[in-house]
């Protein structure tokens, strides 16, 4: 019987910062250096090993408390999981090019000990299995999908609330996936020179739609949508950790994430309601990440070269930067926005330099830009793009144009944030149209 | 002081998400080390899924899979502690975090009487 429930945790923060996502961090550590060993074809086998893995502690660690090095436990866990695993498998047996009477024999070998016990191959594991994930075979919205299950930890359930989509359908994608990668027999590998950029950028992307994905106000639940955040960002620092990972394009996409990510704790009041920018409590925004943001942003222009992250870090280092709505440089801003247009003529882009004018220029150029949005784009979120037109019809002080532009947003609006806040929008208008009849009517 | 155990027959946990997992974890060990503190926490250990159920002697010897032919319903483990009475361990044994995913707790007394 063991007792050490007696040691007490002298520091409760203490073991809360040590454990702060463990289970998370250890699935994707240990999922990383099993792909390695039985190669990519097996993700779903390696995945298997490790829930095992991780069970097998919760259901020890419960009982006896968490082991002095709860790395060193899982290693040895995992270990056995995976012979287990190859041991069932005779795919796996002909890979690693052996016969049965001889697994208990590979848990001596090199190879088998240095996936497990090398501290300095993790980052090159995970960085790895990041090129795999991005795969330029494997669809876009599969890409994330993977990437964060296997590399972040999460399971179906949380990334299908991220996402606000059913389960089946992230579990579909992810089979989808699995066997693609299967199929297509890819290297567990960082990809060679010729095809480096090409691969790199698939990751940028990936990583970018993770991070959007969770810096998005219309979809998700909160909590899980912040994580997102914070693994995109931690990816995007395992990426910069490797010399192929060094790209200006990687520093500007993650000074981009650190600018947007200071300002989430502002983005949301104490009832989970959505707060406007200019309405935001601007003390709140995270000044060490702004900080530390412009710094990889000065690294990232040492080549001068100007891609699309670059832009949009610019773009948010405008907010960052501003002492308040009213003194952002908004001009900056729109000449941003109109290079972004430019390359990628994105609805998107279009929506954001449209009010990026309107403060610049004043409302009328702001509704002129709005207007050359082409609204039957498919990509066009169309809730935002009438909450736009409402926004700056009431900054014109037309209320009938505002109000039906509001309600056709309403129409479309995905989450219940979303829909309050026009709800609100809406009742304030119809309060100054109509003060007493919205008094005293029930 | 008597000693009680409580058994802890396992809930469906396989699908536990990374974080939920830790989540458990962490809830146990804090009931546990308030168990500590309070001077009651005698121990505990998980105990493998499985097990066998043995029965008779010599050639009526006979070792079957189980008890719990369900796994959910198997064992997973059991905490021993400390409580003035039954009424108290009842109390106590209320706290442990199993509860809030299903698990079933099987109070039982150790009877330590020498007469």
């Amino acid at each position: 019987m063991d007792l050490c429930f007696k040691s007490e945790q002298s520091n409760d923060e203490q073991l809360m910062q040590q454990l702060d996502h463990l289970f998370r961090r250890e699935s994707s550590r240990l999922t990383a250096a099993l792909v390695r060993l039985l190669g990519p074809g097996h993700l779903q086998l390696a995945e298997d090993a490790v829930q095992e893995t991780m069970l097998k502690a919760m259901r020890n660690w419960s009982y006896h408390g968490m082991p002095p090095n709860p790395s060193a436990w899982l290693n040895k866990a995992a270990k056995n999981a995976a012979i287990d695993l190859i041991r069932r498998e005779s795919s796996l047996l002909r890979k690693l090019k052996l016969f049965s009477d001889e697994v208990d024999q590979i848990a001596g070998t090199r190879e088998f000990e240095e996936v497990f016990d090398s501290s300095r191959t993790i980052e090159d594991d995970q960085l790895r299995l990041m090129f795999l994930c991005c795969h330029p075979d494997l669809k876009t919205e599969d890409q994330t999908a993977l990437m964060l299950r296997s590399l972040c930890g999460l399971s179906v359930k949380e990334i299908s609330m991220a996402y606000l989509l059913p389960e089946t359908t992230l579990q579909q994608r992810l089979t989808r996936a699995k066997r693609t990668l299967k199929r297509k027999k890819t290297e567990f590998s960082i990809p060679d020179d010729a095809d480096f950029p090409r691969r790199l950028e698939t990751v940028h992307q990936g990583l970018y739609l993770m991070f959007n994905e969770g810096y998005s106000t219309h979809s998700g639940e909160v909590a899980i949508r912040r994580d997102l955040c914070l693994e995109a960002i931690r990816l995007t620092r395992i990426l910069l950790t490797h010399p192929c990972g060094q790209a200006s394009q990687t520093h500007a996409l993650l000074a981009l994430m650190l600018f947007q990510a200071a300002r989430l704790p502002a983005r949301t009041d104490a009832y989970g309601e959505i707060v406007l920018l200019e309405n935001q409590d601007r003390t709140q925004w995270d000044r060490k990440l702004i900080t530390e943001g412009l710094e990889i942003l000065k690294v990232s222009m040492r080549d001068n070269s100007l891609s699309e992250y670059h832009l949009e870090a610019g773009i948010a280092l405008c907010h960052v930067t501003a002492n308040d709505h009213a003194s952002t440089n908004w001009r900056a801003m729109s000449e941003m926005y109109d290079m972004l247009l430019s390359r990628t003529g994105s609805s998107t882009v279009a929506l954001n330099r449209a009010i990026a004018y309107s403060f610049a220029f004043g409302v009328e150029q702001g509704l002129l830009a709005l207007n050359t949005i082409d609204s039957s784009d498919p990509l066009l979120n169309y809730s935002l793009y009438h909450t736009a037109f409402g926004a700056l019809y009431t900054r014109a002080g037309d209320d009938w144009k505002a109000l039906q532009s509001y309600q056709i947003a309403l129409e479309s609006a995905v989450n219940a944030p979303e829909r309050r806040f026009l709800l609100q929008r809406i009742s304030e208008i119809e309060h100054k149209k109509y003060p007493l009849k919205s008094d005293f009517t029930q | 002081m008597a000693q009680f155990m409580i058994l802890i027959h396992n809930c469906d946990d396989t699908t536990h998400s990374a974080d939920e997992m830790q989540s458990v974890v962490e809830q146990y060990m804090a009931w546990a080390q308030k168990l500590g503190s309070e001077g009651r926490m005698l121990g505990g250990d998980a105990l493998f899924p499985g097990g066998k159920t043995i029965r008779g002697l010599g050639s009526d010897r006979k070792v079957l899979d189980g008890p719990f032919a369900e796994s959910k319903e198997a064992i997973g483990g059991y905490f021993l502690f400390k409580a003035e009475d039954e009424k108290e361990a009842i109390e106590v044994a209320s706290g442990c975090p199993g509860l809030k995913w299903g698990a079933a707790l099987e109070l039982r007394q150790i009877d330590s009487s020498v007469a």
